[in-house]
């Protein structure tokens, strides 16, 4: 039986009353009852009883989740969908059901070490100086942001300065990020080789600090298993500022309206809340604002579980959803902890809401 | 208005026998002495209590006449009188108290009265359950009283309870001068038995609380007689009140009493009268009872237990800094004289070039306001205008304009006519609703389609289906 | 005809015939299609699935319909227990939950209009963000839409305080089956004609598509104030939950648990424990710190249901009744404090509030119960009759006894009126085989039905009729079918809106 390990969860669910519809993403933004976690695991559950095959329709069903765990906050048996939907997709993989999305981003990975294409020359052309082979302290920079808001990385390098992070080095590939994308989309024996390989690279570093909070998920959480080992000290990039800015002298005064967004897998994933809102505090002068859905029960941008890249209009209408949301509070801007949400979110704010990572807003506002 | 002399009109009752008997005749076989074909019956059953027909009547024109008048005894003579005007296609008017303002109840079409006053038995009282079971055609007071000698009360009070019965109210949905906390009819009743045009009896289950499909009841209240006649109802009671106390106070502004009252409502205060009179009703109206007052006076009466009361009059003190306190005594005065005002109509009317009449109408908060100032507006110089808020709620209020005016020389039927054109449509220009419990009958029907759109045509073939040959109160409401 | 004609008469209706969706659509929550489930059968799957972003293509919707005879079934968020969502194959479902926005708050007159598709959990946040409550807390709340609340009559559970939701709809917007895009007006209160919003409220989509409500919200309450009573048994207790309502006060909340169900609810906090005394505590706990449903199970107590109802029988019987006003300060308190005393002089024992607050926090979690039962391969499935008073005691008696030996049930009294109250019956039990499983389930429900019409109590409180409960419904209505059925005719005689549900099946001569 597929995905056994999971019974009580699909079965949970298929049984269930549809009780965390209402704050799943996927189907808020569909509107349909399939990709409601309780249609998703009723799927499952019949493809589990052989009753409907897994073919390719239910694979992109199952890719139908951000990963994003506020169904669990709404579960009275404290079941997580995300894990479930993963097992689901990685036994899609074994038996070579594969999405055309999902296959460009492996083809993506195999080619260039990460899901968006040939990357390498534009990282180096940006930061290269910065780049070293072997470093103390590596910072290891969003894949997205690398992609998608190259302009994000300049924002690194001038931050680093103005912290005096000389010690600091960027993050040298071949492989860029953790291979979180391989790892959602199930293609497990990709995501080893992948993990592996990263562990080697960062051998003798003794912190690594990931601008994405889904790669330091994934390294601290999917690493062991994968079978890649890693001595260094693993930091969201939102703990290791905080801890750089604790000893510093910070403005603190310019008193804009900043509205912070929670990563789902910086909160819901690793914990943390308060470090990235400390930041805030400290150099806006007055502390950030809060979604109405905010903390352990924010809401996803749309971007992870691989959600941008399965099935990315849906996933505009998340950010698209949570910008909505944003503007209830009048923010002058949004900031959050991860490039990924920012680029995501912009997808739909456009012109109409500047959205900040941390390490860009801190390049403006420092 | 339809007009026609004594009688003269054919109508399908005295149409030529095609079986050798007439309807007539079997009307006669069916219901023996409680069957009037008399002219002085058939006269006195022309009309109802609107004052367009009062007018009428001043003038000395008389309407299309009823060809009967029956007065059924249970609900097995109702279907037998149904099936009957089915066979030969003729319009049944059912009666109540024939206290309509609006001609709910006027024969328009000749056809059969169907006077439900002889099914008047206070049927039985749950006490356990507060509910009774009444007749259609037991009188209002009669009722009331009945309660009262049991502990009770119905909680319904129209100012015309004297001249209506429980049956009227439902087809009509009445209202009371206590609805505020009793409920207006819809609220009050909990099931109904009623003859269907087919003949077909229907009797819906007394449950507190449904989910079994559209709420039948309420299809059939405020159909006014075109969709069933209302033979028997299930309905709440109330235990008397342990005490009544009144809260009344007087504003410098309209606005202000109107503020207030939106104000108590919300924050859930529920007094059983709330009455805001504007100036000229403070002072026309209530003098004409005895009462001198000036300014806009907001009545409140509070009923029920004694700390209920105490807590929701101090609830309410708050919110009516604004004015000035009256005391107790405007609130027991209007309480001791709340029937008086029906009585006030014919007085006016006696004077020859006179016409009066009133209008109730609802709106939310948000249009009240222009309601009121439109129908001032539309009707400034044309008479005089006084008015009234009575039934308040969280989310509106009704209004109730009193009308009199000196038809100067010009007929008095075309003078009013005139009135109830630009009132009603200044009220359907400004957001409000055409009726707030006088219902439709004839005079209204021309704005029904205004106020219900699309559902005006629904509502016609909802009555196609349910009476193909269109024997029930025929020509009312805008129906064919 | 093809459904290609559809998408060139509407280009931008989304339109899905994908397997997962006419798989996902071919069951609600009606307990028979999990029972069905739990053996992987699959329910009729219906043609496709289209989710409407307006009324105006809902029109032309019915447009498409009635020229080529596809039956239209109105979608909310399929959280009906009663199958009234259940398609034909043939069938078209209309998935109305892409029509979500909160359209307008009229702060003055205390009115919010929504479309159908909002679900419940989210207007009630956006009010209260606001400052207000639409005061209705369905347990379905997080899974049901506005426009299947009004659609199915629906009650929450402060409905005795805020009312039912037909006593809060003060307007709509319906499509009708021609095409015809009809409204009512927004006014408090009329005397023209019979209410047209109460012929569509409960109509659960037989009559018309209902694409904007206006309703009734409140302001957020300034004050709570819960107090538990332990009364001797039922019959005690219900007196004083009706001397509380029939002294006109309004609680929020009324909520009394039979035995069982006390010692059932009795599970969620240790508050609770005051409740039952002695040995019963323990049992009590021991049943906190397991699922209950699912420890029953195991032991097969379903099995032995018999065995298990003479064992409560025998316990020396007490009965939690939780009582919660809400509101305004200083009238609410005082309406309480009138409430507590009512209950004390009736022989309640006062427990102080906690027993209410523990079910005010866990208000929604019976829903999550009936999931592990499932998954174990029993069923449970939930009654809600109503009656009057002076007919509630054989009601609740005889209902009970219907079914005592098919199954494990008990029974809270959740909304309490003026002259009733409702039971909301919970049962639980299985069976052998999937068609064994499936005929007791039928069994129990034909018993309850049939029990519930004998002692004149209403076959449904609130959760509708739809496709299980239709066959009884022409005698729960009297002779009202005729006028039903008759407005069926008037609206929609080719018969093409959600078919088959409410015993309106119009036959070969009834459709126009």
């Amino acid at each position: 039986m597929i995905a056994e390990s999971y019974r009580r969860e699909i079965q949970y669910c298929t049984f269930c009353p549809k009780m965390c519809r209402f704050v799943c993403p996927t189907a808020i933004a569909e509107a349909r009852e399939t990709v409601t976690p309780t249609g998703k695991q009723t799927l499952l559950y019949l493809v589990q009883q052989e009753a409907v095959p897994l073919d390719t329709e239910a694979v992109q069903t199952f890719q139908q989740c951000t990963g994003c765990g506020l169904c669990t906050e709404y579960c009275d048996h404290d079941i997580d969908v995300y894990p479930v939907m993963r097992e689901a997709r990685a036994e899609g993989a074994r038996r070579g059901v594969v999405t055309p999305e999902a296959r460009n981003v492996l083809d993506n990975y195999l080619q260039y070490g990460n899901p968006y294409g040939n990357l390498t020359p534009a990282y180096l052309n940006r930061v290269g100086a910065r780049i070293l082979r072997q470093a103390q302290v590596f910072y290891v920079p969003d894949v997205s942001a690398i992609a998608r808001r190259p302009e994000a990385l300049d924002a690194v390098l001038l931050v680093l300065e103005k912290l005096h992070q000389e010690n600091v080095a960027l993050w040298p590939g071949p492989m860029l990020g953790s291979g979180y994308l391989l790892h959602t989309l199930g293609f497990d024996d990709e995501f080893r080789a992948h993990a592996k390989a990263f562990a080697d690279v960062a051998r003798g570093a003794r912190t690594l600090v990931f601008a994405s909070p889904h790669d330091a998920e994934t390294v601290r959480k999917h690493y062991p298993a994968a079978g890649a080992q890693l001595e260094a000290e693993v930091l969201t990039e939102a703990e290791w500022l905080l801890r750089i800015l604790a000893h510093q002298d910070v403005p603190g005064q310019s008193a804009r309206r900043v509205l912070y967004h929670d990563p789902c897998s910086l909160g819901r994933g690793l914990g943390v809340y308060d470090a990235p809102r400390r930041i805030i505090e400290a150099v806006n002068g007055s502390p950030a604002l809060e979604f109405s859905w905010s903390g352990a029960e924010s809401k996803c941008c749309g971007w992870g579980g691989g959600y941008a890249f399965t099935v990315p209009e849906s996933a505009k209408i998340v950010a698209r959803n949570r910008i909505d949301e944003a503007v209830e509070q009048t923010p002058d801007e949004i900031v959050t902890g991860s490039t990924s949400c920012a680029v995501q979110l912009l997808s739909a704010a456009g012109h109409s809401m500047p959205v900040f990572d941390l390490m860009t807003w801190l390049a403006v506002r420092l | 208005m339809t007009t026609g002399t004594f009688g003269t009109q054919p109508s399908a009752a005295q149409s030529p026998p095609s079986t050798g008997q007439t309807p007539i005749d079997a009307l006669h076989v069916l219901f023996p002495q409680r069957v009037s074909t008399r002219q002085v019956d058939r006269v006195v059953y022309h009309r109802d209590l609107s004052p367009a027909q009062q007018l009428a009547v001043r003038e000395g024109t008389v309407g299309m006449l009823p060809d009967a008048v029956v007065w059924p005894e249970n609900v097995q003579d109702v279907t037998s009188l149904l099936r009957l005007a089915n066979e030969h296609g003729i319009p049944i008017v059912p009666w109540g108290g024939g206290s309509s303002v609006v001609g709910a109840a006027t024969p328009v079409r000749g056809g059969i009265v169907c006077d439900l006053k002889r099914m008047n038995r206070l049927v039985q009282m749950d006490e356990r359950s507060l509910l009774y079971v009444a007749e259609a055609g037991i009188n209002g007071e009669d009722l009331e009283r009945q309660l009262n000698a049991a502990g009770f009360t119905t909680g319904h009070f129209p100012s015309s309870i004297y001249c209506s019965t429980l049956g009227g109210w439902l087809a009509t949905r009445s209202a009371g001068q206590m609805s505020t906390r009793y409920g207006k009819i819809e609220d009050l009743v909990v099931s109904l038995e009623a003859v269907l045009p087919s003949g077909r009896v229907i009797q819906t289950k007394a449950a507190p609380r449904s989910a079994t499909g559209p709420d039948i009841d309420q299809l059939l209240v405020g159909s006014e007689g075109t969709l069933g006649v209302i033979t028997r109802a299930t309905m709440r009671m109330f235990p008397l009140p342990e005490s009544r106390r009144f809260v009344c106070t007087v504003f410098d502004s309209l606005n202000a009493g109107l503020e207030a009252v939106r104000l108590l409502l919300r924050r859930g205060v529920r007094p059983a009268v709330v009455r805001l009179y504007d100036e000229l009703d403070t002072t026309l109206a209530l003098s004409s009872l005895g009462l001198e007052m000036n300014g806009n006076l907001l009545i409140l009466g509070f009923e029920g237990r004694h700390a209920m009361v105490e807590a929701e009059m101090n609830a309410a003190r708050p919110l009516l800094a604004a004015g000035e306190d009256a005391g107790e005594g405007p609130g027991e005065w209007w309480y001791e004289h709340r029937y008086r005002i029906s009585y006030k109509q014919s007085v006016v009317l006696a004077g020859e070039q006179m016409v009066v009449d009133t209008c109730e109408v609802a709106a939310t908060w948000s249009r009240i306001r222009e309601v009121y100032a439109a129908v001032q507006r539309a009707l400034a110089g044309y008479v005089t205008v006084l008015a009234h808020f009575s039934h308040a709620y969280p989310e509106g209020i009704s209004i109730y304009f009193s009308f009199v005016g000196n038809a100067d020389g010009h007929p008095a039927a075309g003078f009013h006519a005139e009135l109830w054109r630009r009132t009603l449509d200044a009220v359907v220009s400004a957001g409000g609703s055409i009726s707030h419990h006088h219902g439709i009958g004839l005079l209204k029907a021309p704005w029904l389609a205004a106020e219900l759109g699309g559902l005006h045509a629904v509502f016609a073939r909802l009555k196609r289906e349910l009476d193909p040959n269109n024997i029930l109160n025929p020509g009312k409401m805008g129906l064919p | 005809m093809s459904l290609d004609t559809l998408r060139t008469r509407i280009p931008d209706l989304v339109v899905s015939v994908g397997e997962a969706d006419r798989i996902n659509y071919a069951r609600d929550l009606y307990p028979l299609t999990h029972i069905r489930m739990q053996d992987a059968r699959i329910g009729t799957r219906p043609r496709a699935v289209v989710w409407p972003q307006s009324a105006a293509q809902i029109a032309a919707l019915t447009a498409w319909a009635a020229e080529t005879g596809t039956p239209l079934i109105p979608y909310g968020a399929g959280s009906g227990v009663c199958g009234g969502t259940l398609a034909s194959e043939d069938a078209v479902i209309v998935d109305l939950k892409r029509m979500n926005r909160i359209v307008d708050l009229d702060e003055i007159s205390l009115l919010v209009r929504v479309q159908p598709g909002v679900i419940g959990e989210d207007l009630e946040r956006w009010l209260s963000r606001r400052g207000y409550t639409l005061g209705h807390f369905p347990s379905s709340i997080y899974c049901s839409s506005v426009g299947g609340w009004v659609a199915t009559r629906s009650g929450g559970q402060f409905s005795t305080k805020y009312g039912k939701i037909e006593d809060m709809v003060v307007a709509q917007e319906v499509v009708l089956p021609d095409g015809e895009i009809v409204r009512t007006r927004t006014t408090p209160r009329a005397a023209t004609g019979p209410d047209w919003d109460q012929l569509f409220v409960g109509s659960e989509g037989t009559l018309g598509f209902i694409t904007e409500v206006t309703l009734r919200v409140h302001p957020a309450p300034e004050v709570r104030c819960f107090r538990g009573f332990r009364f001797a048994d039922v019959p005690s207790a219900l007196a004083g939950m009706r001397s509380l309502l029939q002294a006109g006060l309004r609680p929020a909340v009324t909520r009394l648990y039979d035995e069982i169900d006390t010692l059932v609810a009795g599970n969620r906090k240790p508050a609770a424990d005051d409740v039952v005394p002695g040995w019963k505590q323990k049992f009590s706990r021991s049943l906190r710190e397991h699922n209950v449903f699912l420890q029953l199970a195991q032991r097969t107590a379903f099995r032995h249901p018999k065995m298990v109802h003479a064992l409560v029988d025998m316990l020396p019987g007490s009965c939690l009744l939780t009582v919660m006003f809400e509101g305004a300060a200083g009238l609410t308190e005082a309406e309480a404090d009138e409430g507590w005393r009512i209950l004390s002089e009736l022989g309640g024992r006062d427990l102080g509030p906690a027993p209410g607050e523990a079910w005010y926090a866990t208000r929604y979690h019976v829903s999550y119960r009936q999931s592990a039962l499932f998954a174990a391969g029993a069923f449970v499935d939930t009654c809600e009759v109503a009656t009057t008073w002076g007919a509630i005691d054989d009601l609740y008696l005889g209902m009970l006894r219907a079914v005592q030996s098919q199954a494990l049930i008990m029974a809270h009294f959740s909304h309490a009126y003026h002259e009733g109250v409702n039971i909301y019956f919970t049962f639980a039990a299985t069976a052998g085989t999937p068609a064994e499983q499936e005929r007791l389930y039928e069994t129990i429900w034909e018993r309850l039905m049939e029990s519930c019409l004998r002692y004149g109590g209403t076959i449904s409180h609130h959760h509708g009729i739809g496709f299980s409960k239709q066959r009884w419904l022409a005698r729960e209505l009297g002779g009202g079918m005729e006028v039903f059925r008759a407005a069926k005719r008037a609206i929609d005689p080719r018969g093409l809106l959600n078919p088959g549900k409410m015993g309106l099946a119009l036959s070969e001569g009834e459709r126009r």
